[in-house]
């Protein structure tokens, strides 16, 4: 019939939204997939390149290290996170609210500054390496490479498996472990045969998102890893490299890395398939009060690892007011820092908010559209934007930056060194969350609503408008926070698509790192992490929540 | 004043599944109709065909013989009252009355008036700058009932507007319904699988079995002349007895349950002698036999006895072995039948209904 017309807009919105989908993630993706088969030196199509990885251990090697950080730092995550969660959920703990706002921020906190908190604190001249030596005239072992990195990443990657968890947990029937208990099992034995099971879906997409973004970061172990490669380092440093036509090496790496990647997260979808347990009826677990001693060991436990990866933000905080000349803190303390900064990189500071401001606009459009179009106008079309669209959340940045870089290089569309090159990575990398969060609300929200609007003669554009818009808010909102933290950090890709004028923060605090000027370093650092926060602080006020949904 | 709805030979298929085949139905000006059928049977479907939210895969629907297939539902100017009230939860109960005259180009003087007044008839006046979260199910459904009214529309159409409500409320705000829609007098289509609701709010009534038209009438006509054993069971209560046509003389009889002979007049002409029909009783149109030599009865046993004021319910079961529902009017105490009594009835042969073997066509004449 011809009821078409009305869907008429929508339909001309969705086929934009494809064709942008296909210019600057389908067509780069792509041109990586062609440039990693291409030879570099004859143009002609081989596997030399890839050859040319698993030929030489120097290149192999790095494969085998990001394998052995990633699983490393996944294993120790889980181990810390699923008992926080358990322990929070179960037992009555002061400060419970303190705690995990701590832990959110910890979780927000950019990784590489972390990273570089800790040299600060445990390098080689670092505050607490120099403390015990003063003390106790003992030299530490030095953190840098393996060590480092698995400290870095589980200090700011473990949170993920706590909210996971947690969220499960406060989703489980309390009749469930009650039951278990009159059965006769011990608490121990409770926790292993009934809750574990019953969270394991939730810890695997924990997990799942551990691993990608440990295996995927590039900032920390460029910062900390010293001579200990990883992958993403590897790409970069092959990218970069002045050796001529080792983009296509690098390109055959970035698929070697997106190849491992999506085998993962096929295997979790896999094992975590028709595994998930949904609860009808609500009691959720009562917090229990715990003897004295018992809450003692918890209270250390609780408290030590929140406190420990606090400990960067606090240290880069306290750090960028101390003078400093190089890569020596010195003593008294001074605004000298941020004063230096304000004056060799003021720009990179307003480059920061003003590119993120400008993409997460454009994400919250393209964001609700997108999630209206997935949710409200199944089609092939809508499908496909839904997978795609959440594509770039495995893929790491530098891969993310290369490939740009590979298609947008060349007319018609010279973009390489633009500001514009730089909002579109932002985008495509970080609208996942807000297309997530959007979908989710609207699928809670009764599309009645929409038909109620539409029969009292409001077209379905302006019923878009008036009413799925405002109700859709919240949800866009806490989908677009994770977003705008997340750009505002991001130091992978915009490594790769940077130029002087277009510097970030997090690009200036790492070459200022590299260059050894740590203290206009720990100042423009701590401005990010202080933004940051706040960021947090003024959303958990304004939405009146007190989570982050991930 | 109100509009005629028609809806002609319309077809709806969900991919090859055909949920309403070829349906014909016309709705009058401004009369309160309902489409009743058990859930799933496509009144909603249907519903939402004459709405525009529905396409339509064959036939057409008029709204006064203008076909209104290509309106898109934006412009059929239709109210609309959903199950799950659908108020904007983000608006006053003002601002959601007044949303669809806020679409038309009114003034502000206009849609404050007209509003207001029709808050006034259906009581929300008080409520006015409540946000909807605070008001009660019943209220919200009121203001989902002015939100759709107050627009004028064209129709007005209600699916389930009641069952979200308990059972108190629903009779209050059936009877708000019904006289809202009277004082308003727009041609309303109401959709329910509550026959009683149905019986109670209408004036007339299309009973739905499986996409199907299975009778239109006034509640009074389903009740007493139903069309066929379905409407006979799902609208009111009703007893099917397998029975025989014995022809005699030009008097017709019917055999129910190879036990109780009984003329019934009125017959269609041209059934055949022995011919297999059905016969559906009522609870009220089983008659106590007192006198213990009569044997043309069925027999059964009181196996419950309910004392409901101006009635009494008993549940009997006849030698049969069968259960059936009967109905006595409070006359006097001695009257009474007591638990484990034996009973032996007759039925009231001008009520009783006939219908062929398959139940599907009442044989009864209406005389006049
Ligand atoms: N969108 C749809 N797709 C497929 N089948 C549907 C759809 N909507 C309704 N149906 C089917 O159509 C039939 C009638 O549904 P509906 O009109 O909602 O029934 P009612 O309102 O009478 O309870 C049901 O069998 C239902 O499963
Ligand atoms: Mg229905």
């Amino acid at each position: 019939m011809r009821m078409r017309k009305q869907w008429d807009s929508w339909m001309v919105i969705g086929i934009a939204i494809f064709v942008l989908t296909l210019l600057f993630l389908i067509v780069p993706l792509g041109t990586l997939f062609i440039s990693a088969f291409k030879d570099p030196s004859t143009g002609t199509f081989s596997l030399t390149n890839f050859a040319r990885f698993f030929s030489k251990p120097y290149y192999y090697n790095s494969m085998l290290n990001s394998i052995k950080v990633t699983v490393t730092v996944t294993v120790l995550c889980v181990v810390i996170g699923v008992p926080m969660a358990y322990l929070m959920t179960t037992c009555k703990i002061r400060g419970k609210t303190f705690l995990q706002l701590m832990i959110i921020i910890s979780m927000m906190s950019p990784s590489f500054i972390g990273a570089y908190s800790w040299i600060l604190l445990l390098g080689r001249n670092g505050f607490i390496t120099n403390l015990v030596r003063d003390l106790f005239g003992f030299e530490m072992g030095t953190i840098y490479g393996f060590g480092g990195i698995v400290l870095a990443f589980t200090m700011k990657l473990y949170p993920y498996i706590y909210m996971y968890v947690s969220g499960a947990l406060s989703k489980l029937d309390s009749s469930l472990t009650e039951a278990a208990e009159n059965l006769g099992c011990s608490p121990v034995k409770k926790v292993f045969s009934v809750v574990i099971p019953l969270i394991f879906p939730t810890v695997m997409a924990g997990v799942l998102m551990v691993f990608t973004n440990a295996f995927s970061d590039f900032g920390t172990p460029m910062m900390i890893g010293e001579g200990y490669r990883t992958l993403p380092v590897l790409v970069y440093t092959e990218y970069v490299g002045e050796v001529g036509g080792t983009a296509n090496f690098a390109s055959a790496i970035s698929m070697i890395m997106v190849i491992i990647t999506i085998t993962l997260f096929l295997v979790q979808t896999r094992i975590v398939d028709k595994k998930s347990y949904e609860m009808s009826f609500l009691r959720p677990l009562e917090p229990q009060k715990v003897s004295l001693g018992k809450s003692f060991l918890i209270y250390v436990f609780l408290y030590g690892v929140t406190i420990v990866s606090m400990l960067p933000n606090l240290t880069i905080v306290v750090s960028s007011f101390r003078n400093s000349s190089g890569p020596v803190y010195k003593e008294g303390w001074s605004f000298n820092n941020y004063i230096n900064a304000f004056e060799k990189a003021g720009n990179s500071i307003l480059n920061t908010y003003k590119f993120a401001l400008i993409a997460i606009l454009i994400i919250m459009v393209l964001g609700m559209a997108i999630a209206y179009i997935s949710v409200r106008k199944k089609s092939v079309l809508s499908r496909f934007l839904d997978t795609v669209v959440m594509f770039p959340l495995i893929i790491s940045g530098t891969i993310m930056g290369i490939m740009l870089l590979l298609t947008f290089n060349a007319k018609p569309l010279m973009l390489g060194g633009t500001a514009t090159i730089l909002i579109i990575a932002f985008v495509i990398r970080r609208i996942p969350y807000t297309v997530r969060s959007s979908s989710a609300i609207l699928r809670q929200m009764n599309p009645v609503m929409e038909e109620a609007s539409i029969s009292l003669g409001y077209t379905p554009m302006r019923t878009f408008w008036k009413v799925t818009c405002p109700l859709m808010l919240s949800g866009v909102f806490s989908g677009l926070i994770l977003s705008w933290i997340t750009i505002i950090q991001e130091l992978s890709a915009s490594v790769i698509l940077y130029t002087g004028s277009t510097a970030t923060m997090s690009v200036q605090v790492y070459t200022e790192v590299s260059r050894n000027n740590y203290g206009i370093a720990s100042a423009m650092a701590s401005i990010l992490t202080v933004t940051v926060v706040l960021s947090v602080l003024i959303f958990f006020r304004l939405s009146g929540k007190k989570e982050i949904s991930l | 004043m109100g509009t005629e709805i028609r809806i002609a030979e319309v077809t709806k298929k969900y991919g090859d599944k055909t949920i309403i085949p070829n349906l014909s139905l016309t709705i009058r000006s401004g009369e309160f109709f309902t489409l009743l059928g058990p859930s799933g049977c496509g009144k909603t479907t249907l519903l939402r065909m004459i709405a525009g939210f529905n396409t339509i895969e064959a036939g057409s629907i008029y709204f006064d013989d203008k076909s209104i297939n290509a309106i898109p539902p934006y412009l059929r100017n239709i109210g609309m009252v959903f199950q799950s009230y659908a108020i904007f939860p983000h608006m006053s109960v003002r601002k959601n009355v007044e949303y669809g005259l806020r679409q038309r180009k009114l003034d502000k003087k206009t849609i404050r008036e007209w509003s207001d007044s029709i808050m006034e008839t259906v009581k929300i006046t008080e409520y006015a700058d409540r946000s909807p979260n605070q008001l009660s199910g019943g209220q919200q459904q009121r203001v989902a009932l002015a939100r759709a009214i107050v627009i004028r529309p064209t129709v007005l159409l209600m699916d389930e507007p009641l069952s979200n409500l308990d059972a108190k409320l629903r009779i209050e705000m059936r009877s708000a319904i019904h006289d809202v829609q009277k004082e308003v007098g727009i041609t309303t289509v109401y959709v329910t699988h509550d026959q009683e609701e149905a019986l109670a709010i209408s004036d007339r009534i299309a009973v739905m079995n499986q996409g199907e038209i299975q009778q239109v009438g006034t509640p009074v006509e389903l009740y007493h002349r139903p069309a066929n054993t379905f409407v006979a069971t799902f609208v009111g209560t009703s007893t099917v007895f397998d029975a025989v046509f014995q022809g005699n003389d030009g008097d017709a009889f019917v055999v129910i349950d190879g036990q109780l002979r009984v003329k019934v007049d009125h017959l269609r002409s041209g059934i055949a002698d022995s011919e297999a029909l059905k016969v559906s009783v009522r609870p009220e149109e089983f008659i106590p036999v007192r006198d213990p030599q009569q044997t043309n009865v069925l027999k059964g046993v009181v196996k419950s006895c309910v004392f409901l004021g101006k009635y009494l319910n008993y549940e009997v079961q006849l030698t049969s072995g069968r259960m059936i529902e009967m109905s006595q009017p409070a006359s006097g105490i001695r009257d009474y039948f007591k638990e484990g009594e034996e009973i032996a009835l007759t039925v009231d042969c001008e009520r009783i209904n006939v219908f062929d073997g398959a139940g599907s066509v009442n044989l009864i004449r209406e005389e006049g």
